[in-house]
């Protein structure tokens, strides 16, 4: 934990967070929570209300495997080159 | 019980994410959110030992759709090491302004 | 073959996905027939079959009223996933599809060098398929599992051309400042549905604003901040928006185009939807909170964008600001219809600020998709991004930088083009009251800005066009047609709805309108 400001800052966020959520989940757990409507187990529940996010969900798993595709992709030439501008070097070795 | 101790676990990863040098913790800390978020789903659809299958639906489609992020994460995190030659998260410092 | 009626709602999405799907086949055939341009041609003609389904569902619902989709044959339960389309969603259904049709023929020339572009125009055809699904869904988790696919699409498209290190650095930040803002919204659905037992927008609506349920209005205010931080990420407010100058410039400028156009409003548009859909602007003040980090984001990007010196950095952080302005004009219609509840008084105002930031949703992305693919034509030649070394490249490159100049005096607000009357409409409605010196307040800070930034545009056009081009980049020529289509038809239709805002303003007034009676 020898990180310094960005550990400090951390923790400091967290204690932060942790004061709003103590007062609001307070509330929740005194909240007397809905009625259970009465639905078919997860089976039949999931294919017959949910089927529609189940199909998008298909598709975030086909965009993930085109994603880790196209990130491991083998390059043959050198591609586009552009220039960025930096103020200041790129800061090499240890630092 | 079970929700507060989903939003203590929520508040556990976004400190992981934040302070965390190494980028596979701050990975690590993003799925810890995503599981906690999914408790807290179904700390909040208990009723007695029954679980309502809406919740239900909702952390399975969730699930997936966090291993998907981890693996655009880690493809991302594994091109990040080829490029700079280190995991920790303060080399990635070129842009600034 | 089997008779199958795919209904007119889900048709732009089937359309987007099936072809997103079918462009890495196309591309093998493609390799095989040794032409490889059949797949850019494949999902330019995804993109334009599902503009054109667009267009008839918005006379579709033009004329019967707002369309709704249910999977399976149970209706609507407390359960059922619902698309549901309105004129606002089709309203900015219509803005992402334009803007990723003209990306795609921008990106025929512009990626030709870059390897993997069926992934690339797959991850494209998702990411607009992501996001029409974000403005149709009806149902706020189908509109996470939809915000995923996108997001997921952009981190990918960032990082494209992962063998420089820039875009790696900048793409890894932005995926993991995303993701902690989607999975802290998912955290607000959470609790949401804990309170009421749904996930649907409509049916958490009436069990909200009829106060049946026991939770005090803190923690529902504590839920409305959730939503603000997690999808304000995207949105790039401003504590949160650090992951924005350094995605933008490090993507591919189609991409720098989608994003800053599109994707940003996507982050807009989800909060907009769930603050007003379901919690009535009457009872729960939002709408100081959004003009107070409206303010605040266009002030500390403006100062910002001065610094810079790489083109693309200085228009993203401008995006930054306009999404400032968007949301003071939302603001500005939540804070009226909180503050002065009667309907005659507050009603119009809140009409008039809302059609403002409508209008101006499509005025920053038509602007700022035009910059970034003229920028990406100049960075194109010129082999850097850097101001000093593009000086005077305007006039080697004559239509493009003519371009350029009308995408800067659009976005400064100069009054024939189109971004004078969103700007016009935010400011009065802040005007309206004059008793209320908050609003005047904020209003004044709105036109300061706006005149700061106008200042550094115009000092980018006079750099651009104006100076003497430095002898590296004399050789620079015109950029080849197929780039310069999208980028004269952006330029015609800033000139065109400048001249003409009648259409729009119908158009915007009637998507704002959906947010107040829906």
């Amino acid at each position: 934990m020898k990180n310094g400001p960005e550990n400090q800052l951390a923790i400091i966020t967290v204690i932060l967070l942790a004061v709003v959520a103590f007062t609001f989940v307070s509330e929740i757990l005194g909240a007397t929570l809905f009625s259970l409507p009465s639905r078919p187990p997860l089976e039949k529940f999931l294919w017959t209300y949910r089927g529609l996010d189940v199909i998008i969900q298909g598709f975030i798993v086909f965009a993930a495997a085109a994603a880790v595709a196209a990130l491991f992709r083998v390059e043959k030439g050198p591609g586009a080159v552009e220039e960025v501008a930096i103020e200041e070097e790129p800061e090499k070795g240890e630092d | 019980m079970y929700a507060a101790a989903a939003s203590a676990a929520v508040i556990i990863g976004i400190y992981g994410v934040a302070s965390k040098r190494n980028m596979l913790k701050t990975i690590i800390g993003i799925e810890i959110i995503t599981s906690s978020v999914g408790l807290n789903f179904l700390a909040l659809g208990s009723r007695g030992g029954i679980v309502d299958p809406l919740a239900q639906s909702i952390v399975v489609v969730s699930i997936a759709i966090g291993a998907c992020v981890a693996a655009v994460a880690l493809s991302i995190m594994i091109n990040v090491f080829r490029h700079y030659g280190s995991l920790d998260l303060r080399k990635l410092r070129r842009l600034r302004w | 073959m089997v008779d199958v009626e795919i209904p007119l709602l889900v048709q732009p999405l089937v359309i987007l996905l099936s072809t997103a799907v079918l462009t890495p086949l196309i591309d093998i055939v493609g390799k095989q027939a040794k032409a490889e341009k059949i797949r850019d041609i494949f999902a330019i003609a995804g993109f334009v079959a599902a503009f054109y389904s667009l267009i008839n569902l918005h006379s579709a619902i033009s004329s019967a009223g707002p369309q709704t989709y249910v999977l399976g044959t149970f209706g609507v339960p407390a359960g059922g996933v619902q698309l549901t389309a309105d004129l606002l969603s089709v309203y900015m259904a219509l803005i992402f599809c334009g803007i990723g049709l003209l990306v795609a023929i921008y990106s025929v020339r512009y990626m030709e060098v870059d390897s993997g572009l069926d992934k690339y125009y797959a991850l494209l055809l998702t990411l607009v398929a992501g996001m029409i699904g974000v403005a149709f869904s009806g149902d706020f988790f189908n509109l996470y599992v939809f915000w995923e696919i996108m997001c997921i699409s952009s981190y990918t498209l960032v990082s494209f051309r992962k063998y420089r290190w820039e875009p790696v650095e900048a793409g890894f930040k932005y995926l993991v400042m995303s993701t902690v803002g989607s999975l802290l919204a998912l955290y607000a659905i959470s609790l949401l549905y804990g309170y009421t037992g749904t996930v649907n927008l409509k049916q958490l609506s009436t069990i909200i604003s009829s106060g049946q349920i026991s939770a005090s209005p803190l923690s529902l205010y504590f839920t409305i901040g959730m939503i603000i931080t997690g999808f304000g990420v995207t949105a790039s407010m401003v504590p949160l928006h650090t992951w924005l100058p350094d995605a933008h410039p490090a993507a591919p400028s189609s991409i720098s185009a989608m994003l800053s156009g599109v994707v940003i409003k996507t982050g807009v548009y989800a909060i907009c939807r769930s603050l007003f859909t379901i919690f009535s602007p009457a009872s729960f003040d939002y709408g100081t909170v959004l003009m107070i980090f409206g303010i605040l984001t266009m002030t500390v990007a403006n100062l910002m964008a001065l610094m810079q010196r790489d083109i693309k950095r200085l228009l993203a952080y401008s995006s930054i600001v306009n999404i400032g302005y968007i949301l003071t004009g939302v603001g500005i219609g939540g804070y009226a219809l909180s503050h002065y509840p009667s309907p005659k008084l507050a009603t119009p105002i809140a009409v008039f600020a809302l059609m403002g930031a409508m209008f101006h949703v499509l005025n920053h992305a038509v602007g700022k998709g035009l910059l970034f693919l003229c920028s990406g034509c100049f960075v194109h030649e010129a082999k850097t991004r850097d101001i000093p070394e593009l000086e005077g490249i305007g006039r080697k490159m004559t239509w493009t930088g003519t371009s350029f100049s009308i995408g800067l005096l659009a976005l400064a607000g100069v009054p024939p083009l189109s971004g004078f009357w969103s700007k016009l409409f935010i400011i009065l409605a802040g005007f309206s009251i004059p008793e209320d010196s908050f609003m005047k307040f904020i209003s004044i800070l709105v036109v300061l800005n706006s005149i700061f930034a106008a200042s550094y545009y115009l000092w980018l056009m006079q750099r651009i066009m104006l100076k003497e081009p430095k002898p590296k980049i004399a050789n620079a020529v015109e950029a080849p047609a197929s780039m310069l289509l999208p980028i004269v038809i952006l330029a015609a239709l800033t000139i065109v709805i400048g001249i003409w805002p009648g259409a729009i303003i119908g158009l915007a007034e009637s998507a704002g309108r959906v947010l107040l009676g829906g």
